[in-house]
C-alpha cells in the first residue's frame, strides 16, 4: 500500500506576496512549445471551460469532454447569487485580507491559509476578466458597477446579474471556450461521459469515455489531465445540483490513487422550495440574496395551523434574530440550516409536512416598496410562485434546507495537483478552498479563479517539465486494460436484469446519506450507516434493472455507473464523518456542541484535512494534513 | 466578408426584399394617386394618362425598375421559401399561437399578388399601351370586358387588392424589423404611418371597382 | 388526475419514428412534468420496456437542456416556462397530450425526445464572443457602461439555447438564438469593435447549419421560456445592414 505524505507546496514567504512570487518563478512555456502538448480537461463548466480556453490561449492543444450537449449547459449555470471579490467598489472597509478571514472563518477554520489567501488575491482580476468578456454585471445608475451584500459577511463585494450570475459567468467562459473552439485550439467531446483514468507509469496520461451517443467505449491520451467535474450533492439523491451531476470521474480518479479529502464536508443551503411528495426528483434552490430582506420565522406555539397571515407578531419566532443579534437572518449557511431543522424537531415546522419555515417579505416590502422587491428579487419571486402555486408578494415563502454543495474532494496541492501525477482538479470537484462550509457567492469565484488564473500556471510548469507525448499513446497497454475493464463492469451492470429502476435504488441510498450524514450527525448514526450502504449496494447489483442496449442512447446505464459509486462514497462519507468527533462548520456532530448549540471545534485534535485513500476490499485509510495557521488567529466562529 | 456574400445570406435577402417591398408601396401610392383620377371623369383621367405617356423614355425607365423590383422581391421570396421548407423537417410543426396569419401566409398571399401582378399587365397595361383599338383609356377600365365591365374583373381585383393589403400587413411591419427601425425612436412613427400602406391605399383601390363595377352600374 | 399520452418514439437519428400511446393514472397535479415522466420511465423500466429519452439536466429552467413540443408548443402551454418548470396542474384530466421532439433539420433527433442541438454552438463559435485573452483586462470599473444598456445587454444574454425558437418557427430560423448574442454583445462597449465582423460570421454561419430564415412572425418571441423580444431581431439587422454598408464603402476606398 502506498503511504502518502501529505505536503502541501505552498511556498514559505509572506502571505502577501507568495503566489505573486512563486508564479512569476513557475516555468514558462512559449506558445510553440506549448503546442506540442496536449491537456485533457473533463467537464467544461466555470472552471473546466475558463480552464480549457486559458490553456488554449496559452498554446496547449485542449481536448475538453462533458456529458452535456454543449458546456452551456454545465450546472455552474444555476448558480444565482453572486460572485464575490475584494474589489472594496463600496468603500465599506473591505480588502483581501478581509475576504480571505472571512473565507477562513466561515470554513470554520479548516481550509488552507495559502489556498484562500490566492483564491482573495485572485477574486479581483475574475471581475476584470469577465467584464472585459462582456458579462452583463449589475450596475448602479452612474454606470460603475453595483455590488450586495451576500450570505454571512457585513460587507457588500458580491457583484451579480440579476438571479443569474452563474448563467452569465458561464456563458462568458463559454465564449472563451468558443473562440479556442473556433481557432481549434480546443476540440470539444459532447455527450462523453469519462469512466476511467489511465495511469502511466504512475502519471495520469489519459481517460477511456463512453460516447452516450453510441456507447463506444474510447480512449484518449495525453499530458496531463485536469478534472473540473464539480460536486457529489447528488449522492443524497435529492439535492440542488442538476440530475446528472456525479461523482463518477472523482471516484475513478480516487480509485487510481488520488485521495480523496474531507467526503464529509457537505454544505446544506438554508433556502429551499422543501420537498412536497415522494416523486420530488430534485430541490429547487431560492438565492440566499433573499435573506438580505427576508425575514426567517415559525409559529412560536407548536403545530400551530393557521395561515401565516394570519398569526400575529407577538406569536412569531424571528428565531435566528433573536439567537443571533448581530447577523440575524445573515448567519452563515450551515446555521440557518441546522436552527431550521431544530426548530423543526421541535415540532415548530409549518406547511403540511412540518419540514419548513417561513422567510417573509413584508417588512422589506412594507419599508422599501413591491417594486423595490420586484426588481431585486423578480426572476425568484416568480419561480417560486411557478413551482409552489403561491404568490410570495401576498404570503410567505416555504423554504427549507437542502444539500447545495460539497466542499470536499480530491486532495490537491496549491498547484491543484492530487496525489496522483499529472491529475489535476478544479473548482468543486476539490476540497482545497472552502474548508467545513463554503460563504455564499463563493463557489463562483474559486471556479473561475482556478480555472482562469491558477492551473494553467501551475499546468504549465508541471508540463514545462515534462517531456511531450506527441503521439497518441492509446495503444499502451494501459489503455487496453482500462477500456476492457470498463466494458467488463458495463457488461456486468447490463446482466444484472433486476426488478428496480435505477432512480429507486439511488432515493433509497438518499435517505440513508440525508438522515445520517446530512445536516446532524451522531456516533450511533454513522454506523447505522456504514451497516445500511452495503446492503443497498447489494440491492444495486442484484435487483436493477437497465433495458435496451449499452450500445445506444441509454439513460439508465448512465445513471447506474454515476449510481454505483455514489453508494461507494457514501459509505466513505460515513467513515469521514465518524472520524472526525467535533463539530466544525457544515460537519455537525451531535455529541460535539456548545451549552448554546454551537458547533463545538476541537482544534487539538482534529486541525487537518482528512485525506482517504481507497482500498478495494478493506477500510480506507486515513491519511492526515495538519493545517497551519501563521496570519490567522484561530477563534471560535460566533454570529452574535 | 464580400457585399455580394453579405445581401445572399438570408438576412441580406431579406434586407433586399425589405427595400424593394418598401419602393413597390410607394409605387403603390402613385399609381393610386392617378387612378383617383377616374372620379373626376373620363376628360381628366384621359388627360392624365396621356401625360404620362408624353413622359416616354422616362416611363420605359420607371416600368423597368418597377419590374426589376417585383422580379428580386418574387425571386428573393422564393428562394427564402424553399430554404424555410428545406429547414423545417416536419412542415406542421411549429407554433401557431401568437402569431399572426398575415405573416404566416405572407408568401400566399405574396403568389397569389403575383399572378394578379401578371394579369393586370396583360390586361390593362398591355391594352393602354399596344392595343387600345381607339378606346379611350376611361372606357377601357370603367366599361371594358378587360376592365370592370366585366363583374368576375371586378371581383378578382377585388380580392386580390385585399390580399395585396393583407400581404402589406406583414410586409410593412416586417420590413420595419428587418431595416431595424424597431426599437429605435423611429418605430412609434413607423407602426402609424403603417396602416397608409396596407389599409388606405388598399381601400382606395379597391374603392374603383365598386363604384365602376357595381354601384354606377345599379344607378 | 388521468393522463392519455401520445409520444414519439425513434430509436436513433437514422431510423423512422412512431407516435406511442401511454396512460398514466392518478397523477398528482403538483408534480412537474419531468417528474411525471420520471414515473412513466420507472414504470417502462419495471416492464423491461425502453424508457422514454429525453434532455433534462438542472430542473430550474435555466441550463436548456430540455424542450420538446407539448401538443404543437416547445416546452407546453405555459407563457415563459421551460418543462422543468412546468407542473401538471396545467393539463387537465383525461387529457390527451401529444409530445414530440423539437423539428428542425439543424435538429437531428438523437433518441426520442432528444435531439442534436450543436449547431447553436456553432453560431457562437464563429463569433459570438469578446476577443480578450485572459489576463488582457482592465481594471473592470474603467469602463462604464449605462445601467439601462447593461440590463438590456443582460435581457439579451439570458437566452438559454434551448432551440425553443427555431421548433416554434415555421421556417425552423435560428434568428432569435443568433440576435440574442449579437444584441448582448453589441450593446456594450466591450463587444463593439468586433461587431461589424461578428453579425456577419455568425449570419453565415446560420446560414450554414441549415436553419431557415427569418420571416418576422414573431412566434419565436411569443414561445421562448426567457421572453427573449424581437428587437433583438431588429438589433441584428441594423448590424448587418451597418455592416453591409461598411463593406460597401471599403470596396470603394
Amino acid at each position: 500500500m502506498t503511504e502518502f505524505n501529505l505536503f502541501s507546496k505552498a511556498p514559505n514567504g509572506e502571505l502577501h506576496t507568495k503566489w505573486e512570487e512563486y508564479k512569476n518563478n513557475l516555468k514558462k512555456l512559449t506558445p510553440e512549445e506549448a503546442n506540442k502538448y496536449k491537456v485533457i480537461v473533463i467537464g467544461t463548466g466555470l472552471a473546466g471551460a475558463s480552464a480549457s480556453a486559458t490553456l488554449a490561449e496559452q498554446g496547449f492543444n485542449v481536448h475538453a469532454f462533458s456529458f452535456h450537449e454543449s458546456p452551456r449547459r454545465a450546472h455552474s449555470i444555476a448558480a444565482q447569487g453572486g460572485i464575490n471579490a475584494a474589489k472594496n467598489y463600496k468603500s465599506d472597509g473591505d480588502s483581501v485580507m478581509r475576504l480571505f478571514y472571512d473565507t477562513i472563518k466561515g470554513g470554520d477554520f479548516r481550509s488552507r491559509e495559502d489556498n484562500v489567501y490566492r483564491l482573495a488575491e485572485i477574486s479581483k482580476n475574475i471581475i476584470d476578466q469577465c467584464v472585459a468578456q462582456g458579462v452583463p454585471f449589475a450596475r448602479e445608475y452612474g454606470g460603475l458597477l453595483d455590488n450586495r451584500s451576500f450570505g454571512g459577511v457585513q460587507v457588500s463585494r458580491t457583484f451579480y446579474a440579476r438571479g443569474q450570475t452563474g448563467q452569465q459567468l458561464l456563458l462568458g467562459a463559454y465564449s472563451a471556450l468558443s473562440r479556442q473552439m473556433e481557432k481549434k485550439k480546443v476540440v470539444f467531446y459532447s455527450r462523453h461521459d469519462m469512466l476511467d483514468i489511465v495511469l502511466v507509469n504512475r502519471k495520469a496520461k489519459g481517460i477511456v469515455t463512453r460516447n452516450l451517443v453510441n456507447g463506444k467505449i474510447e480512449t484518449h491520451s495525453a499530458d496531463i489531465v485536469i478534472l473540473a467535474t464539480g460536486g457529489y450533492s447528488n449522492v443524497y439523491y435529492l439535492s440542488t445540483n442538476a440530475m446528472a451531476s456525479n461523482v463518477t470521474a472523482n471516484w475513478r480518479a480516487h480509485r487510481k490513487g488520488a485521495l480523496f479529502a474531507n467526503p464529509s464536508f457537505t454544505q446544506i443551503h438554508p433556502t429551499c422550495i422543501p420537498v412536497k411528495n415522494d416523486f420530488q426528483s430534485k430541490l429547487t434552490l431560492m438565492s440566499e440574496s433573499l435573506r438580505n430582506d427576508g425575514r426567517v420565522w415559525v409559529p412560536q406555539k407548536k403545530n400551530d395551523q393557521r395561515r401565516p397571515t394570519e398569526i400575529p407578531e407577538g406569536e412569531r419566532d424571528y428565531y435566528l434574530e433573536r439567537i443571533y443579534p448581530a447577523f440575524g437572518n445573515l448567519v452563515p449557511r450551515d446555521v440557518a440550516s441546522r436552527r431550521a431543522k431544530e426548530v423543526c424537531d421541535e415540532g415548530r415546522g409549518i406547511g403540511p409536512t412540518g419540514f419548513a419555515v417561513y422567510l417573509d417579505f413584508q417588512k422589506a416590502i412594507d419599508e422599501k416598496g413591491e417594486d423595490f422587491i420586484r426588481e431585486k428579487y423578480g426572476n425568484l419571486f416568480d419561480m417560486y410562485q411557478n413551482i409552489t402555486n403561491e404568490n410570495p408578494y401576498e404570503t410567505p415563502m416555504k423554504i427549507y434546507p437542502a444539500v447545495h454543495y460539497t466542499m470536499g474532494g480530491l486532495w490537491v496541492d496549491y498547484n491543484l495537483m492530487t496525489t496522483v501525477e499529472g491529475l489535476f482538479s478544479i473548482g468543486e470537484s476539490n476540497f482545497s478552498d472552502h474548508g467545513a462550509n463554503r460563504l455564499g457567492a463563493s463557489a463562483l469565484m474559486q471556479g473561475l479563479a482556478d480555472g482562469y488564473f491558477v492551473v494553467p500556471h501551475t499546468a504549465m510548469d508541471f508540463l514545462a517539465k515534462e517531456t511531450p507525448l506527441m503521439k497518441d499513446i492509446t495503444d499502451r497497454p494501459e489503455f487496453k486494460e482500462a477500456k476492457d475493464k470498463t466494458e467488463n463492469e458495463i457488461n456486468k451492470l447490463m446482466m444484472v436484469d433486476g426488478k428496480m429502476a435505477v432512480d429507486e435504488v439511488h432515493r433509497e441510498l438518499g435517505k440513508i446519506v440525508w438522515d445520517k450524514i446530512g445536516m446532524a450527525r451522531t456516533e450511533s448514526g454513522l454506523r447505522e450507516a456504514l451497516s445500511e450502504i452495503p446492503k443497498i449496494k447489494e440491492k444495486f447489483w442484484n435487483n436493477i434493472s437497465i433495458p435496451g442496449s449499452d450500445k445506444d442512447v441509454n439513460q439508465e446505464l448512465e445513471k447506474a455507473l454515476r449510481v454505483k459509486d455514489f453508494i461507494e462514497l457514501a459509505e466513505l462519507m460515513a467513515f469521514d464523518a465518524l472520524d472526525r468527533n467535533e463539530s466544525c462548520g457544515a460537519h455537525f456532530r451531535e455529541e460535539y456542541q456548545t451549552e448554546e448549540n454551537e458547533a463545538e471545534r476541537n482544534d487539538k485534535d482534529f486541525k487537518y484535512v482528512a485525506a482517504w485513500d481507497y482500498s478495494e476490499n478493506e477500510n480506507p485509510k486515513l491519511f492526515r494534513e495538519e493545517l497551519k495557521y501563521n496570519n490567522v488567529k484561530l477563534k471560535t466562529r460566533s454570529y452574535k | 466578408m464580400s457585399i455580394l456574400k453579405l445581401l445572399t445570406s438570408s438576412v441580406g435577402r431579406k434586407i433586399l426584399m425589405a427595400i424593394t417591398g418598401l419602393l413597390l408601396a410607394f409605387f403603390m401610392a402613385f399609381h393610386l394617386f392617378g387612378n383617383l383620377f377616374l372620379f373626376l371623369g373620363e376628360e381628366a383621367f384621359n388627360a392624365y394618362v396621356n401625360k404620362l405617356h408624353q413622359l416616354g423614355f422616362l416611363i420605359r425607365i420607371a416600368e423597368f425598375f418597377l419590374v426589376l423590383f417585383v422580379g428580386s422581391h418574387a425571386y428573393s421570396g422564393t428562394l427564402l421559401w424553399l430554404k424555410n421548407r428545406k429547414a423545417k423537417k416536419v412542415i406542421s410543426s411549429y407554433s401557431k399561437a401568437n402569431t399572426s396569419n398575415a405573416a404566416r401566409s405572407a408568401a400566399f398571399t405574396g403568389s397569389i399578388v403575383f399572378i394578379f401582378l401578371a394579369t393586370h399587365w396583360s390586361t390593362f397595361w398591355y391594352k393602354f399601351n399596344f392595343d387600345l383599338q381607339g378606346m379611350s383609356y376611361y372606357y377601357v377600365v370603367t366599361e371594358s370586358s378587360v376592365g370592370f365591365g366585366s363583374p368576375a374583373v371586378s371581383i378578382f381585383y377585388i380580392v386580390a387588392i385585399a390580399l395585396l393589403g393583407y400581404h402589406l400587413k406583414h410586409g410593412i411591419t416586417s420590413a420595419g424589423q428587418t431595416l431595424g427601425i424597431v426599437g429605435t425612436k423611429y418605430e412609434k412613427i413607423y407602426n402609424n404611418l403603417s396602416a397608409i400602406f396596407w389599409f388606405w391605399i388598399p381601400l382606395g383601390f379597391i374603392s374603383i371597382p365598386i363604384w365602376f363595377g357595381f354601384i354606377a352600374r345599379v344607378i | 388526475m388521468n393522463i392519455n399520452l401520445k409520444i414519439w418514439r425513434q430509436s436513433s437519428g437514422s431510423t423512422k419514428g412512431i407516435l406511442k400511446s401511454y396512460r398514466l393514472e392518478n397523477i398528482d397535479p403538483n408534480i412537474s412534468f419531468l417528474e411525471m415522466m420520471d414515473i412513466l420511465n420507472i414504470k417502462l423500466v419495471k416492464e423491461k420496456k425502453d424508457p422514454v429519452a429525453f434532455d433534462h439536466d438542472c430542473r430550474e429552467g435555466i441550463c436548456g437542456s430540455c424542450g420538446f413540443m407539448i401538443n404543437g408548443s416547445p416546452h407546453g402551454p405555459q407563457k415563459a416556462t421551460t418543462v422543468c418548470q412546468l407542473h401538471m396542474r396545467a393539463f387537465s384530466n383525461e387529457e390527451d397530450i401529444l409530445l414530440e421532439p423539437f423539428r428542425a433539420e439543424s435538429f437531428p433527433v438523437i433518441k426520442d425526445l432528444s435531439v442534436d442541438r450543436k449547431a447553436f454552438d456553432r453560431i457562437i463559435s464563429s463569433g459570438g464572443y469578446v476577443s480578450t485573452n485572459t489576463g488582457e483586462a482592465p481594471e473592470a470599473n474603467s469602463i462604464s457602461i449605462k445601467k439601462e444598456y447593461a440590463d438590456e445587454a443582460f435581457l439579451s444574454s439570458a437566452c438559454i439555447g434551448c432551440g425553443a425558437c427555431v421548433a416554434a418557427c415555421k421556417n425552423s430560423s435560428a434568428m432569435l438564438f443568433t440576435s440574442a448574442k449579437v444584441s448582448h454583445l453589441s450593446l456594450l462597449p466591450q463587444g463593439q469593435k468586433e461587431g461589424k465582423d461578428r453579425v456577419a460570421k455568425m449570419v453565415a454561419t446560420m446560414d450554414e447549419e441549415g436553419f431557415g430564415s427569418c420571416t418576422n412572425t414573431g412566434a419565436c418571441s411569443a414561445e421562448c421560456p426567457k421572453e427573449i423580444g424581437q428587437v433583438n431581431i431588429a438589433r441584428l439587422n441594423q448590424e448587418y445592414i451597418s455592416s453591409s454598408l461598411s463593406s460597401l464603402l471599403k470596396k470603394k476606398e
